[in-house]
């Protein structure tokens, strides 16, 4: 009964809104889309998705309006949207938990362990029809990106896209400089490893900052840091996310096994010995890590191309309030012993950017239409408004320049109902960026060492501590002296022994395959 | 009034001496959470151990406090911590008190099954699905009934109940009070203190719970403080991650959420201290 | 109980039955208000621990998270076969067992030790002062904590030259279980005295001055009347306690367990959260549970035993 009571009033409120929806559009639209479009009865769709926003209204907000008249300008006739978020590993919990109970949201974030999951016990809906009537979906989403998300052949999610502008490209990180502590040593940017290593000497021993104190180190990091420009410099690509595939003879190994890994770990082992690394990066979180550089104590880092946006509000702009004459650029990618350079590349379908329809869903090819129209740049598309808000109320565009410039503050922004929780289908847009950042996104996109395989293949599953838990506990303990670089040997023989066998067999299997 | 002895004296200089001590160390927290809150941006993320507040600034108890669900989500939490503690303790007494007697058949089964419920759980998804089934999912009764007794606290209860000297029952029943009568007049009086104690757990634990908040609640009218702060916490990592300019650092609005979260707590000890004084049991007894 | 009253009526039912049936009754209503003060109790336990305690089965399952727990196909013994084949479950189990034994042997006393010297303050608003100040630490999370005893023992600040160290205790997997106990003894001593203050609340005073026209000293007093009215609590929290030998607190370590200390510190709730809450898979995670659950009841069976012997009054 109760059940029963409940089905009637979420009937009666979707026709509500739907006409409520329909009145708005008939009174700007001359051409009432009821009439001219019978057929399409008001379908709103739950979505859930992995955010923090508190500011974002319940109803959706006064954008809810504007987007679904210009929906409907733009053909997608008959469209509600109800957003919920939540952020974080609770996130999973109570996406988990919807799920157990029967009330699987339409349209919801996913990462790739949940996606293999899901797809495993048939909660997702396949969309290769779906995405063959869904043009601008497919213009703003790399080919490349589908592969990630195919089981058995079949797309089940929808990826991350990218604008065609190349200061777009994911791959944001890099090696970030104190340029004055270079200045006031007299030294040039670094561009092979011997350099890098002069400079870490004079940063760690030279009294960079002139305060006449021993208290700086030459490289900074975190937990999370792997030292990507050594091992670049030796030619592999470590890993961004999970450890990298990278080809030997004709098969993929995991590049942590390869010798050049070794050759990487001797250097840092070195560099850390001789106290140019700061000692207690391995049980640092992020953002105390942070805090060593606004705080003047490490003068080179692994970091993102946006931490050379002096008012980002990052660490950036607070070093320059503690020490108004700081400068931080991001240097060229490292050239090792055989000439070697490169950063691994981001992984094109992690975390928040994977989106899944439930099998559920209704109407799911209006649910793409509204999708493909949410990243559509044509006259009555989405893309700017969702992203933005209103041009010259919210944001104005500077077309010659290609600059977007918002004029309403991010909060102001979720609060109308606009901007992130609104984008249904993320489109990486940094037509916000000043010059300083297009020039370091430039030095970011170049030298990108590939992942050769990017699936997870079963046996991963299965012996999942092998990345987590026996490399970190190799990697932190040969950087820090406490075991010797021969050592090494013995993770490659513990990694095969443990389970790398089986998945390195796995993976060569799929990899071959998907060769031919 | 007898003269202390030299011995002690020296003691109890010394436990002072001991105790200050440990107060000192066991508040530095605290005062670096107060610090960190009214800290700027760029002082909150130096980092590092804190004397005083870095660049004086209120943005983040602002901001915390300028959500338009913070007085609605201390009101749903005050509901739930006087609510849910009430009925906890009601009903953690009344188990506790006759789980208590002896004679009464089927209760050492009785208790090996409340045992039994400490170690074994069914889990968070059964247990979703029965609170469902229930009815209480987006109600903030959810927050309450699925932890309305605690086997644990019922254990506590009864260590203390037996403290009690029989006589003080016998003697009301001969006066023809039936149990019910003297649970109410008799026992329940004279446990102040474990009340007391067993409420503060409760009331501190209701009033942090953020699980149980999380997968139960989805409108936002419902939201208990500490899943509202949550929300403002992400949202102010969010605006740090994506490179927007802030006035205070997402550790300063945490720390705001941890002492706008604790003020209450704080308010409430001082009426529960009285009952953990010496004393209060011989004053009841003798009445 | 109420299945007792249910006595089958008709031809068996014979003389006999009758009469223990009447004196069931009778006894019944003898303590017919017992039974309604317990009642909420039974149907609450019935209603929100036991009908739930059916999720156990996702141990024995491949679980699927959607439709009924059920539904799920069974899978026997896989999980527990796959726990007790990984050496890194006994490496975890093995470091279980030592941080839990130590935080027992410091942690369980450290409270009653400190409520007996605050029942020995004389300056009744000292007194409140210090116990309100000690309860800090347990409102703040360990998240928070974390990061300020990372800046603490960080080399920066000279308190690890200070204690004789190169590094950080957190860095030294000879110093990170200690490490671990008092950390934990800091967040928690001030918090855990408030049990033990209300027990000392509810000692007969008559005790004291009967003990004191003895000539019994204050030590002599703690020792023979503060200490012996407090033992059945004491013993009762010591009981419960071993229940949770395997629970050693997940978000302490998770906070400040690193690579350098894997070997000393990972424990099965780490272990677990990362091989089977992050993969994804509940039907691993619960069987550890249920390991860790029926461990826990073993040895809480066995300790009650242990107490009743010793003469005390147990649990049951």
């Amino acid at each position: 009964m109760k059940k029963l009571t409940k089905m009637v009033s979420v009937v009666c409120m979707t026709c509500l809104l739907g006409t409520l929806a329909a009145g708005c559009s008939s009174s700007e639209n001359g051409n009432t889309s009821s009439s001219a479009n019978p057929a399409a009865k008001p379908v709103t769709y739950t979505m859930f998705f992995n955010y923090g926003i508190p500011e974002f209204p319940d109803n959706g907000g006064e954008a809810k309006a504007k987007i679904i008249a210009q929906m409907e300008k733009a053909g997608v006739q008959g469209v509600d949207y109800k957003i919920s978020m939540i952020s974080g590993d609770e996130y999973k919990t109570k996406l988990n938990l919807l799920i157990s109970s029967g009330e699987i949201p339409d349209y919801f974030n996913v990462d790739s362990t949940q996606l293999a999951m899901y797809v495993d016990q048939g909660l997702l809906r396949p969309l290769d029809d779906l995405l063959a009537k869904a043009p601008n979906l497919m213009k703003f989403i790399p080919k490349e990106r589908f592969e990630g998300v195919t089981f058995d052949g079949k797309i089940y999610a929808i990826p991350q896209g990218v604008r065609t502008e190349s200061f777009n490209s994911p791959n944001t990180a890099g090696l970030l400089v104190r340029q004055d502590w270079l200045d006031n040593l007299g030294l040039k940017q670094p561009t092979t490893l011997d350099e890098l290593h002069t400079v870490l000497k004079g940063f760690t021993h030279d009294d960079p900052d002139k305060n006449g104190q021993d208290d700086t180190y030459g490289l900074g990091g975190n937990k999370a840091t792997v030292f990507n420009t050594v091992f670049g410099a030796y030619g592999i690509g470590l890993m961004s996310g999970s450890i990298f595939w990278t080809e030997k003879e004709g098969k993929i190994v995991k590049s942590f096994v390869t010798p050049e890994a070794k050759q990487a770990l001797a250097v840092l082992q070195q560099w850390y010995k001789e106290g140019l690394i700061d000692p207690e990066f391995p049980v640092m979180e992020p953002k105390q890590g942070d805090a060593r550089i606004i705080n003047s104590k490490v003068g080179v880092f692994e970091g993102d191309a946006f931490g050379v946006n002096a008012i980002g509000g990052g660490y950036y702009t607070s070093l320059l309030k503690v020490l108004p004459t700081a400068k931080i650029t991001m240097i060229n990618r490292i050239t090792g012993p055989d000439g070697k350079k490169g950063w691994p590349e981001v992984n094109p379908y992690s975390g928040g950017a994977l989106r899944a329809i439930s099998v559920d869903a209704k109407d799911p090819e209006r649910l793409i239409q509204m999708l493909d129209w949410s990243v559509s740049d044509d006259a009555n598309g989405g893309v700017n408004l969702l992203t933005y808000g209103e041009e010259n109320v919210d944001y104005t565009f500077d077309e010659t320049k290609n600059l977007i410039t918002q004029k309403t503050s991010y909060s102001d922004l979720y609060a109308k109902g606009f901007s992130n929780p609104v984008r249904f289908v993320q489109v990486t847009d940094r037509r916000w960026t000043d010059n300083t950042v297009r020039a370091a996104l430039e030095i970011a996109s170049s030298e990108i060492v590939k992942n050769e395989w990017w699936k997870t293949v079963p046996a991963e599953l299965d012996y999942p501590d092998l990345e987590k838990k026996l490399w970190t506990e190799y990697f932190v303990k040969i950087v820090t002296g406490v075991w010797p670089v021969d050592r090494f040997d013995e993770f490659v023989q513990n990694y095969y022994q443990q389970g790398g066998q089986k998945i390195e067999q796995q993976a060569n299997e799929e990899w071959q395959k998907s060769k031919n | 009034m007898i003269r202390k002895s030299w011995g002690e004296r020296t003691f109890e200089a010394g436990n002072m001496l001991l105790l200050a001590l440990l107060s000192l160390v066991t508040l530095y927290p605290l005062w670096h959470e107060i610090s960190i809150s009214l800290s700027s941006a760029a002082g909150a993320m130096r980092g590092g151990l804190f004397l005083f507040p870095r660049g004086f600034t209120l943005d983040a108890y602002k901001s915390v406090l300028s959500s338009s669900f913070i007085w609605l989500a201390y009101r749903n939490s005050i509901f739930v911590a006087v609510v849910g503690t009430v009925l906890h303790v009601l009903f953690t007494a009344t188990t506790a008190y006759a789980l208590n007697k002896r004679g009464l058949p089927g209760v050492k089964a009785m208790t090996l099954l409340l045992i039994f419920t400490m170690v074994f759980s069914g889990g968070m998804i059964p247990t979703y699905l029965l609170v469902k089934s229930l009815g209480l999912t987006n109600t903030l009764w959810a927050l309450i009934f699925p932890g309305m007794i605690s086997a644990f606290n019922v254990i506590v209860m009864q260590s203390f109940m037996r403290t009690i000297p029989e006589e003080v029952e016998e003697s009301a029943m001969m006066d023809g009070a039936n149990p019910l009568r003297i649970f109410f007049t008799i026992i329940m009086p004279l446990c102040k203190p474990v009340i007391a104690t067993i409420a503060l757990w409760e009331c501190v634990g209701l009033w942090n719970n953020f699980m149980q908040a999380l997968i139960y609640l989805n409108d936002k009218k419902l939201f208990t403080l500490p899943l509202l702060l949550k929300e403002i916490i992400a949202g102010q990592q969010l605006a740090t991650d994506s490179g927007q300019f802030t006035t205070f650092a997402a550790e300063s609005a945490i720390a705001a959420t941890v002492i706008v979260s604790i003020v209450p707590i704080l308010a409430v000890y001082p009426f529960l201290q009285k009952y953990f004084m010496k004393g209060t049991m011989l004053g009841s007894v003798k009445s | 109980m109420s299945h007792q009253v249910k006595v089958p009526h008709g031809a068996l039912m014979n003389t006999g039955s009758k009469s223990r049936s009447s004196a069931f009754m009778k006894s019944f209503h003898k303590h017919k208000y017992y039974y309604v003060l317990l009642l909420p109790g039974i149907i609450y336990f019935i209603l929100f621990k036991y009908i739930p305690m059916g999720g156990i089965a996702i141990a024995f399952q491949d679980f699927r998270i959607a439709g009924n727990v059920f539904d799920s196909p069974w899978a026997g013994l896989k999980w527990f076969n796959i726990l007790f084949e990984s050496p890194d479950f006994w490496t975890a189990l093995r470091n279980t067992v030592i941080i839990s034994f130590y935080k027992l042997l410091f942690n369980f006393p450290a409270p009653i030790i400190l409520a007996l010297l605050l029942n020995e303050l004389i300056n009744g608003a000292f007194k409140r002062i210090v116990q309100t100040i000690i309860y800090f630490p347990h409102f703040v999370s360990w998240v928070v904590l974390g990061s300020i005893l990372f800046s603490v023992f960080s080399v920066d600040t000279g308190v690890t030259k200070w204690l004789g160290l190169s590094t950080s205790p957190i860095m030294n997997p000879e110093l990170f279980r200690g490490f671990l106990v008092g950390s934990e003894m800091w967040k928690e001593v001030g918090w855990g005295t408030v049990i033990y203050l209300a027990a000392i609340a509810g000692v007969n005073q008559e005790l004291y001055e009967a003990a004191k026209i003895d000539g019994a000293n204050r030590f002599k007093l703690v020792l023979h009347v503060t200490l012996p009215s407090i033992a059945s609590t004491i013993v009762v929290l010591l009981i419960l306690r071993t229940g949770q030998i395997l629970n050693v607190g997940f978000d302490q370590i998770f906070i400040l367990y690193n690579p350098l200390v894997y070997n000393v510190a990972d424990v099965l709730d780490t272990y677990v959260y990362r091989v089977g809450l992050t993969m994804g898979r509940f039907s691993l995670a619960t069987a550890a549970g249920l390991f860790q659950a029926v461990v826990g009841l073993c040895l809480l069976v066995f300790t009650n035993w242990l107490v009743k012997r010793m003469g005390e009054r147990g649990l049951w």
